[in-house]
C-alpha cells in the first residue's frame, strides 16, 4: 500500500505547500504592485495608487478574509478587520520593505488586528451580557442563505462538527492557534510563519506539533492517561 | 516518552504520528521515517491521521468561504477603495462669507419716506393714546378739596351746611371718600343703585 504522505497529499491538492501558498509568482507581482503604489503615492497620483492597490485586495482579501474569520468567528467583524487591516497596509506603505513579501507583512498587520479586537471584545464581554441566540441573529450569511446542496441533517452534522472544531482550536494557546492556522490553514512554512508571528522557526515547529497533539485530544480522537501514554480512539 | 512508547509497543504513537506529519509539511518530501517504511499498520493509521487532519482543514475553509462569498468580497473590496479614496480627499472646509454685499433696498427713496412716516404716525398715536388713557386714569385724584357733611345736626348752626376744610378731615376721611370717589359708577344703569345705598361720606362725623 502507498503511504499517504504530507507530500502526496500536497500532490493531490489538499495541503498547500507554503511556496504554492504564498505563490511565487503572485508574491513577484506582489512586489511589483506595491512599488507601483509606493511610487504614485509619492507622486501625489492617488488614483494610479489606488488602481494598483485594488491588485493587491484582490489578490490576498480571500485569504485575509478566511484567517480574520478563524481568528474572530464572525463574518462581519472579520470584514470589518479585513478593511481596517487593508487600510492600515495602503496608509503605511512607505514603511515596507521590498525584501519581504507583502503577504507577511500585510498578514502580520491583520494578525495584530485580530488579536486586538479579541481583546476589545474580551473587555467588552466582561461587562455586558450576551444576548441569547434568535432565529437567525448571530447566524452567518451562508447559513441565512438558503441551502442548495446539502440536506438539513448533513448541515446539521457539518455545523456541529465546526462548532466543535472551532470550540477546540478556541482552546488553543494564542500562538498555538496562530500557528496552526498559519501552517496547516494557509499552508504557510515555518519561515512564513516566523516572520510573520516574529517566533523563531523552531518554536514555530514546536507550537504546531503541540496545536495538533492538543487538538487530537480535545476532538476525540487521542486521550493521554494519567501515565501520559497516548491511546488512539479510532482511526477514523 | 514518545519514543519509549515506540519502543516497547514497536508501533507509532500519536505524537510521533504528528512529529512525522509536521515533518513531512516543512520538507515536501515523502516521509523518510523508516518505521513507517516498513510497518504497514503504521502506514495505515498514518494515513488516517492525514486524512484527518485534510478533513480539518477542509472543513474550516469551507467554512470560512462560506462566510464570504464571492459577493461579499467583491462589496469589501470597493468598500476598502471607498475607504481609501475617502481617506486622501481633504476634509472639506466651508469658507468664512467674507465678502458679504450689504443688502440694499431697490425701492425708492419716497417709498422709504412714506413709511417712516406712516411708522412716526404710528409711535405719535400710541404716544398719545398713552397720554390720554393717564389723564383720564388720574381725573378721580382732582375731587373738589372740600367735602360736604349731611345731614346737618339738629343742635349745628341752622345757616347751611357746615363745610369743613379737607386739611381739618383725617386721613381716615379722606381715604373713605377716595374710595367713594373710586366706587361711584360710571355707568348710568348702575347710578340708580348707587343712590340708595349708604355712603360712607355719610356717617363721618364733623369735627
Amino acid at each position: 500500500m502507498e503511504p499517504v504522505t504530507c507530500k502526496r497529499l500536497k500532490q493531490q491538492g489538499v495541503i498547500m505547500s507554503g511556496v504554492q501558498a504564498a505563490g511565487s509568482p503572485g508574491r513577484e507581482a506582489d512586489g511589483a504592485a506595491a512599488s507601483a503604489v509606493k511610487a504614485a503615492q509619492a507622486e501625489g497620483r492617488h488614483a494610479d495608487a489606488r488602481e494598483r492597490y485594488a491588485e493587491l485586495v484582490a489578490r490576498h482579501q480571500r485569504r485575509a478574509s478566511r484567517i480574520a474569520f478563524h481568528y474572530l468567528r464572525d463574518a462581519a467583524e472579520a470584514d470589518e478587520a479585513v478593511q481596517d487591516a487593508f487600510m492600515k497596509a495602503y496608509t503605511h506603505l512607505s514603511s515596507f520593505r521590498e525584501e519581504l513579501p507583502f503577504e507577511v507583512w500585510f498578514t502580520r498587520i491583520l494578525i495584530n488586528g485580530c488579536l486586538d479586537r479579541i481583546k476589545a471584545r474580551t473587555r467588552r464581554e466582561r461587562w455586558m451580557t450576551s444576548m441569547p441566540d434568535g432565529p437567525g441573529g448571530e447566524r452567518d450569511f451562508a447559513e441565512r442563505t438558503p441551502g442548495r446542496g446539502p440536506t438539513p441533517e448533513a448541515q446539521l452534522l457539518s455545523r456541529e462538527r465546526r462548532r466543535r472544531l472551532a470550540d477546540a482550536l478556541g482552546k488553543l494557546p494564542d500562538r498555538q492557534r496562530t500557528v496552526f492556522m498559519l501552517s496547516h490553514y494557509e499552508g504557510c512554512t515555518s519561515r512564513e510563519v516566523s516572520a510573520m508571528t516574529g517566533l523563531n522557526e523552531s518554536t514555530v515547529r514546536v507550537h504546531l506539533f503541540r496545536a495538533i497533539r492538543k487538538l487530537r485530544v480535545l476532538l476525540g480522537e487521542s486521550t493521554v492517561d494519567d501515565g501520559g501514554k497516548e491511546t488512539q480512539r479510532g482511526n477514523s | 516518552m514518545a519514543i519509549l512508547n515506540r519502543l516497547t509497543d514497536g508501533h507509532l504513537d500519536d505524537a510521533a504520528l504528528a512529529a512525522i506529519w509536521t515533518g513531512d509539511l516543512e520538507s515536501a518530501e515523502t516521509s523518510a521515517d523508516p518505521h513507517l517504511r516498513r510497518c504497514a499498520e503504521c502506514r495505515v493509521r498514518y494515513a488516517a491521521f492525514g486524512s484527518w487532519m485534510s478533513d480539518i482543514r477542509s472543513e474550516a475553509l469551507s467554512e470560512a468561504d462560506e462566510a464570504f462569498p464571492a459577493d461579499r468580497l467583491v462589496a469589501q473590496q470597493a468598500q476598502i477603495l471607498r475607504r481609501i479614496e475617502a481617506s486622501e480627499r481633504p476634509a472639506r472646509v466651508i469658507a468664512f462669507p467674507n465678502a458679504v454685499t450689504g443688502v440694499t433696498s431697490r425701492r425708492s427713496s419716497v417709498a422709504r419716506w412714506v413709511a417712516a412716516g406712516v411708522a412716526a404716525g404710528v409711535i405719535a398715536g400710541v404716544g398719545i393714546g398713552q397720554m390720554m388713557d393717564l389723564r383720564h386714569l388720574g381725573a378721580p385724584q382732582r375731587f373738589p378739596p372740600q367735602v360736604a357733611v349731611n345731614p346737618p345736626r339738629p343742635d349745628a348752626n341752622p345757616s347751611g351746611p357746615v363745610v369743613i376744610p379737607a386739611s381739618a378731615i383725617g386721613n381716615e376721611e379722606t381715604q373713605l371718600a377716595d374710595l367713594e370717589a373710586m366706587s361711584t359708577p360710571r355707568y348710568d344703569t348702575l347710578r340708580a343703585y348707587d343712590e340708595f345705598t349708604p355712603h360712607a361720606a355719610d356717617y363721618v362725623k364733623p369735627r
